[in-house]
């Protein structure tokens, strides 16, 4: 189905909104409370509001399709475990934080107690942050586009058509 | 990066390498289709060369116990940490690694089956990246030795294994077998989860050793054996658990259900580590091991009754899966219930406790042999039902072959694996109590006659008019069956050397339970 | 395989009905099988709620490793947040296992909704 004018409109300022706030959540989850799996639950929801407001099939084809979505979603764990192969292959073994205070990428030590927050620390967690993130949103995505390509959505006129039919009976009783 | 390195870090490889081809394959199956099929059977070769190298090593240098995230020089405890260990450690001896070994081989053979026997189908790149998912969730299985991991590789299983189910949707009977199946086991898993919650809850660790080390028995602890015992039962296929099993088996594609029956004895290897390594000797052994021989005498016998009157052949095996759990159960209750008393032990206990796992492993060779045979028959004939098939063995050569080997094996016959196993298991329990012996023998004797009776309907008999242009299955195929064929006849014909080799590590780590905890705690 | 829909016939299943909207009714249990439904319910739910009144909330028996991860989490691992660096550091792997869980959910609603060209 088709929203109005103002669902349509709200629809279409609010997705990219949705998904500046849930990149932040997942990019900010070694300092706040966050992390990778709410923050791509969070991206996800941008996808439900499009569907939502638009066709199932305007959003196949202009916004975003399943094949895409399933690339994404392999993308993100080929990344989570290339990340943690990496620890195996550069030190000593599966999983060890290779980039913690190292001073590469996320590498900065980190003052201890109570600080202000730097972004760019604690190793490779914000690395699996993002890989998790988009393996999430990549995934409910899916669930969603392919639980939704089964549904017969009405037309414009039969909306209308149901509305005129719903207000006579009404006039009726 | 040298041999050495490679081989100290065989035990992240394992997991690592099928769950890498299990995320490439939908990319795979995207971009280059043709090469998909051979993506999907090079990673089954590799991770189960992984799992027999890994074989190899424990057999040669002991127990592996290996850190996920050790800092490089750091041991399994980090000094500051007060004797525990922090992270997830893999602890994998001889009980575990004869599981790898068993997984390896019927993974390889339903891959090659599945690759033929799928090709008609659509969405195959989930379908073999699922296939591969569960291969990874039955090694990490029986490799952990960190309870909340046990869990993860479980749902990993459960999932798994329940889509892999519903593949063949066929109307919505695939989806209502799957549907039970998922319920079942996630029920089960809640109650696994519930024990595990109570047991960290006091003892502030997830790691198996440590909570053996300073294990005490007190209400609670009873009450999350109780309920870790239930909820692996069901896993494995149990009688008072069992309900999911035979819809579950019956509408699966029938390569997926040889591997089903790996991942059901992952819950079996889970309850014997469960039983033997964590809780030890702490309850008395006597109620809790016949508690398991309840369990298997029952399983065995209403296996056996409800698979007679079955016409879906494959609900029919299905039973008998259900019935030949029991025999495993029996001979590992029977090791349990005489567990203090040594020269007990040494007489019959350790020969039960080695036929019970000798039939794990056989049980997951003949039984995937059997379901291969079998889909083969509805591969090309699209019947189910007894009444309905025959003669085929005028045209199905190989494929009679096959499935004679299994029936033969599964009843105990002797060139073939089933009768040593048995053999074994029915010394041990008549010295211990000659009635289970005795209805151990009944039932095999049922078992017998259900097979023979099935392999005269399918296989023998003039030949049915509607059968007439059904050819022999591809290689391929016939080469999956007779992988699982050759080690059903290799363990038949050399069953002193297999026991030596594989069972008797495997019953020595499950009986000394202080080297368990010695491995992780002791030694670093 | 559109002849398989009409062999298929497992012994336990009886006649399968249309389900209308108008069949629905309440199901009519009697009176032993309701109270041996509510009795099971009272022993589960009291089973399950033993551990409550045993442990004591806050003030646990053991806390050794819950003090380690606690002391030595900003240290060894970089992150201002115990949590994160709990799930992705000292238990990553479990956090791996939990997206595969994930990956294996979406791979079988993706092939279950299939659509057959």
């Amino acid at each position: 189905m088709v929203t109005g004018l103002i669902g349509r409109t709200a629809g279409r300022l609010l997705v990219p909104g949705i998904f500046i706030f849930g990149f932040y959540i997942i990019t900010h989850g070694h300092l706040s409370p966050g992390g990778g799996f709410q923050g791509g639950a969070v991206i996800a929801t941008g996808v439900a509001l499009g569907l939502v407001c638009y066709n199932y099939r305007e959003c196949m084809e202009n916004f975003i399709e399943t094949k895409n979505l399933k690339l994404i979603e392999s993308a993100g764990l080929i990344l989570f475990i290339c990340t943690a192969l990496a620890g195996l292959v550069l030190a000593s073994s599966f999983f060890f934080n290779w980039l913690n205070a190292s001073g590469g990428l996320f590498g900065d030590p980190v003052a201890c107690g109570v600080n202000a927050g730097n972004i760019f620390t604690a190793g490779f967690i914000p690395v699996l942050n993002f890989a998790v993130g988009i393996e999430v949103f990549g995934g409910l995505s899916i669930v969603l586009l392919a639980m939704f390509a089964g549904l017969r959505e009405t037309t414009q006129e039969e909306d209308e058509r149901e509305a005129v039919n719903f207000v006579q009976t009404e006039k009726e009783k | 990066m040298n041999v050495d390195f490679l081989t100290a870090s065989l035990p992240a490889l394992l997991i690592t390498v099928p769950l890498f081809g299990a995320f490439l394959t939908p990319v795979c199956g995207r971009f280059l289709p043709n090469a998909r099929d051979a993506w999907v059977i090079l990673t089954s070769i590799v991770s189960s060369a992984i799992a027999v190298l890994l074989a190899v090593q424990v057999y040669a240098k002991g127990t592996i116990v290996y850190v996920f995230g050790a800092a490089p020089g750091l041991g399994t405890i980090p000094a500051d940490s007060g004797g525990m260990p922090i992270r997830i450690l893999f602890h994998i001896d001889g009980f575990g690694v004869f599981m790898l070994i068993s997984a390896a081989i019927v993974s390889f053979a339903g891959i090659l089956y599945l690759t033929v026997s799928q090709s008609r189908r659509s969405s195959r790149s989930e379908f073999y990246a699922l296939y591969l998912l569960l291969v990874a969730g039955i090694f990490g299985m029986v490799s952990t030795d960190d309870l909340f991991n046990f869990f993860v590789f479980l749902e990993i299983n459960s999932l798994a294994a329940s889509a892999l189910t519903a593949y063949h949707r066929n109307g919505g009977l695939a989806i209502e077998g799957a549907l039970k199946y998922l319920i079942i086991n996630t029920v089960g898993g809640l109650m696994i989860l519930f024990a595990i919650g109570l047991l960290y809850a006091k003892y502030n660790s997830l790691n198996m050793a440590v909570i053996a080390s300073q294990l005490s028995l007190t209400t609670l602890n009873l009450l999350a054996l109780i309920l870790l015992i239930a909820g692996l039962a069901t896993k494995a296929g149990v009688v008072p658990f069992h309900f999911a099993t035979p819809d579950a088996y019956s509408v699966a594609p029938s390569g997926v259900t040889t591997l089903m029956i790996v991942a059901s004895q992952a819950g079996l290897y889970g309850l014997f580590r469960i039983i033997f390594s964590v809780y030890g000797s702490m309850f008395t052994p006597a109620a809790v091991g016949w508690i398991v021989i309840i369990l298997g005498v029952l399983s065995m016998f209403i296996g056996v009754t409800m698979a007679i009157p079955q016409k879906d052949i494959k609900r029919l095996l299905s039973y008998h899966a259900v019935s030949q759990t029991g025999y495993m159960l029996l001979g590992v209750g029977t090791a349990l219930a005489i567990f203090d008393d040594t020269t007990l032990i040494n007489t019959f206990g350790r020969m039960a406790m080695e036929g019970g796992l000798f039939h794990i492993i056989n049980h997951a060779l003949y039984k995937g042999l059997l379901f291969l045979a079998v889909g083969a028959v509805i591969y090309r004939t699209g019947v189910w039902n007894l009444n309905q098939m025959g003669g085929l063995g005028h045209k199905m050569k190989w494929t009679m072959i096959f499935f004679l080997i299994g029936t033969l094996a599964i009843a105990g016959i002797p060139p073939f694996n089933g009768f040593a196993s048995k053999l074994m298991i029915y010394e041990s329990t008549f010295a211990f109590n000659p009635a289970i012996a005795v209805i151990a023998m009944v039932v095999s004797i049922l078992t017998l006659a259900s097979f023979m009776k099935v392999f005269h309907s399918v296989f023998m008999g003039p030949e049915l008019p509607e059968y007439a242009n059904v050819r022999e299955v591809p290689k391929r195929m016939l080469a999956g069956m007779a992988i699982l064929a050759v080690f059903v006849i290799a363990f038949g014909f050399v069953p002193d050397l297999t026991v030596n080799i594989l069972i008797a590590p495997a019953a020595d780590a499950l009986l000394h339970q202080e080297q368990y905890i010695l491995c992780v705690l002791g030694g670093g | 395989m559109l002849a398989v829909r009409g062999e298929r016939h497992s012994p336990n299943r009886g006649s399968v009905a249309p389900l209308n909207a108008g069949d629905m009714q309440q199901a009519h249990y009697p009176l032993p099988q309701k109270l041996g439904v509510i009795s099971l319910i009272i022993v589960v739910t009291l089973i399950l709620m033993l551990p409550a009144f045993s442990l004591s909330f806050g003030h646990p028996a053991a806390s050794a490793t819950d003090q380690y991860y606690i002391s030595h989490s900003q240290a060894n691992t970089g992150s201002n947040n115990v949590v994160t660096a709990i799930v992705f550091d000292f238990r990553g792997f479990d956090t791996l296992g939990e997206a595969t869980v994930l990956f294996v959910t979406v791979l079988g609603v993706a092939m279950l909704f299939r659509r057959i060209h």
